[in-house]
């Protein structure tokens, strides 16, 4: 009894101290969006000059709102390949019976061990012989397929028992159906995990689009802001965060309407 | 439909046979079970007639057309698994529409089936929720609906009482028999449990070591097991089996305490004999001499079964009337007053003797139980 009296007050300082930690920058980033640049500068955090100009401002005088175009295209490309063709992949590692079938996954399974930024130099002479350099394809291209994707979603469809795919043979659907009707509807919640991960993944490209996007018609938001900032010799600070906050609400929006889906239990009842 | 099985085998790999030989045929309206203890091939075998597993050897045949290799839509059936296979994401309609719609049924006939299926099987209340949303019961029922809309009249199941508590299995038996009859179904029912496979069966096939021990009616299969693995198999509490040899010309004596009166002599052999617990008879106190020990005591309140030890340690079991009185220790007086049944020492049937007190009576004909 004295423990747990003890322990849940514990337990809620340590959960405050990590929330503070983690929001902390977050809350800051928000507060100096809204001060002008002056303010930020002289170092006066706890001015009242508040007021949304700095967006205003961002909105009018950047590619600010390019910049979110390119980002949701490449992201939303990239979200929807991924599922496409993870789910694909994952299908025929568990449903789907040919020889090497293992051999060829743990080969998958060995390039997630391959850091992104050992293929870059790689991955950017072949983009450049393909002639893709600065354009939406070059971003969307390589990242058509993840090795972790595939990975994730073989063991979700692993999860799936095996007389559900017994009971669609004897009503004879054919792997196109039984992937459309049984798997998909029934790994659904490892799909939205996925989507959410792949488009935030995406979204937060740095690296790769600096290296192959050369103007604003095609530079995501990330690289977006890094341009911000090197503009111009006098860092006008209270824009590039009203930027930075704008860059990250598709992110939190992403999150909040996954995290609805991410319920446990959504597929109790099929089996016993 | 009736279906023919044909020396239907299956082996994995080379040479090791999962099942061997397996003869049957199947009438058309007929509630066939297949039993056996788990690992036995039950499960595989209806696999096989599904067409979910190739067979390896053999020939099956439904409504006398060659089926050995169809693949399993063509096969004109349904199959009810163990664990019900309902898809999660879909409600009891869309779960017992599944196959209809998969297989391109008009729009407004699966309606007229599903909504006659859901009614049959008493959900009608139940039909927008979805499984998770179920009790087992309600949840087998909907696998029950999903095999009745379909218009095929050979239904597979695995096992699907086995998921439930006992008093839900014990009515489930009863409505599961009484659709059958209904619908004029063709079922072939795969069960571990030999009660539920005596009380629902026309035809019971019972598997063993890869291979059918004995395909008869229940009473058949009761009265004259053709195998001691059968014998002992049906009915609760067990068979007992006892080494018997023979003692005189017309008799033999089981486990070097009961002597057995015999009709016709058998050649000096080692011999098993099966007595059901109910062929057993407690003598009054003071009449016979004692010939086994109490060891344990169950009460079932309509009766009470006794473990007992013969006098050589043999362990015997024996059913007692529930107002009389015994303690572990006690000495009792036992005699054979019932059928039993000769095996061979391969367990193979010889012949049943009706067995009175002590004495066999000759005008018994002996029955030959198909070894």
């Amino acid at each position: 009894m004295i423990q747990t009296k003890t322990r849940k007050p514990l337990r809620y300082l340590v959960l405050i101290l990590l929330a503070v930690i983690i929001l902390g920058p977050f809350l800051l980033g928000f507060w100096t969006s809204l001060l002008p640049t002056a303010d930020i500068a002289k170092g006066a955090l706890w001015s009242t000059h508040i007021s949304f100009a700095n967006y205003a401002e961002a909105v009018k005088q950047t590619a600010i709102l390019r910049y979110l175009l390119n980002s949701f295209v490449i992201s939303t490309l990239t979200m929807a390949a991924q599922l496409l063709f993870c789910s694909l992949g994952a299908y025929a590692f568990v449903f789907l019976k040919f020889k090497g079938r293992d051999l060829l996954f743990y080969l998958i399974l060995a390039t997630m061990m391959l850091p992104f930024e050992a293929e870059v130099i790689p991955n950017f002479a072949t983009v450049r012989k393909l002639n893709l350099l600065n354009n939406y394809a070059v971003m969307v291209i390589p990242f058509l397929t993840s090795a972790f994707g595939i990975f994730m979603l073989r063991q979700a469809f692993r999860q799936i028992p095996p007389e559900l795919k017994e009971a669609a043979d004897v009503e004879g659907l054919n792997h196109w159906q039984f992937y459309w009707r049984v798997t998909l509807p029934y790994a659904r919640i490892s799909l939205f995990t996925l989507a959410a991960y792949s488009f935030l993944e995406s979204w937060n490209q740095y690296l790769w689009p600096m290296l192959t996007t050369f103007s604003d018609k095609f530079r995501p938001v990330q690289d977006g802001l890094r341009q911000l900032q090197s503009q111009e010799t006098f860092n006008n600070w209270g824009m590039i965060q009203a930027s930075a906050v704008i860059v990250v609400v598709p992110t939190l929006i992403v999150l909040f309407v996954g995290q609805h889906y991410f319920k446990n239990g959504l597929n109790e009842g099929a089996t016993k | 439909m009736s279906i023919e099985l044909k020396a239907l085998g299956k082996e994995y790999t080379a040479g090791n046979w999962v099942l061997e030989n397996v003869s049957a045929h199947i009438e058309s309206g007929e509630f066939f079970a297949i039993v056996g203890p788990s690992g036995c091939g039950k499960s595989t075998l209806l696999r096989m007639i599904a067409g979910l597993i190739p067979i390896s050897a053999g020939e099956l045949q439904i409504d006398d057309q060659v089926a050995t290799n169809l693949p399993p839509k063509d096969r004109k059936l349904t199959m009810v698994f163990q664990s019900y296979a309902l898809f999660p994401f879909l409600s009891v309609t869309d779960n017992v529409a599944f196959g209809l719609k998969a297989r391109k049924f008009p729009a407004d006939e699966v309606k007229e089936r599903v909504e006659k299926a859901i009614n049959l099987v008493n959900l009608d209340e139940f039909k927008d929720r979805k499984p998770r949303d179920l009790s087992g019961g309600q949840r087998q029922r909907v696998a029950l609906a999903r095999a009745i809309a379909s218009d095929a009249k050979v239904c597979l199941m695995d096992e699907p009482l086995s998921n439930l508590d006992a008093q839900l299995r014990i009515k489930m038996r009863t409505e599961l028999r009484n659709l059958q009859q209904e619908l004029g179904l063709t079922v072939i029912y795969v069960t571990h449990d030999q009660v539920e496979a005596m009380t629902m069966a026309d035809h019971i096939m019972v598997l063993h070591n890869h291979e059918i021990q004995q395909i008869g009616t229940p009473l058949d299969i009761y009265n004259r097991p053709a195998n001691t693995f059968v014998a002992s198999f049906f009915g609760t509490p067990r068979m007992n089996l006892l080494p018997a040899r023979v003692e005189a010309d017309r008799e033999l004596l089981l486990a070097n305490t009961l002597k057995l009166g015999i009709q016709q002599p058998l050649p000096v052999a080692e011999y098993v004999v099966g007595i059901r617990p109910n062929a057993l008879r407690i003598l009054p106190q003071g009449t016979g001499e004692p010939n086994a020990q109490v060891r344990t005591v169950e009460y079932l309140g309509s009766e009470i079964i006794l473990e007992a030890e013969l006098a050589d340690g043999t362990p015997i079991e024996l059913v007692a009337a529930a107002q009389e009185i015994y303690n572990v220790g006690d000495w009792l007086s036992i005699a054979i007053d019932g059928q039993a049944y000769i095996f061979d020492h391969d367990g193979q049937a010889q012949f049943m003797v009706e067995g009175g007190l002590n004495h066999a009576r000759g005008d018994h004909a002996g029955v030959q139980a198909g070894a």
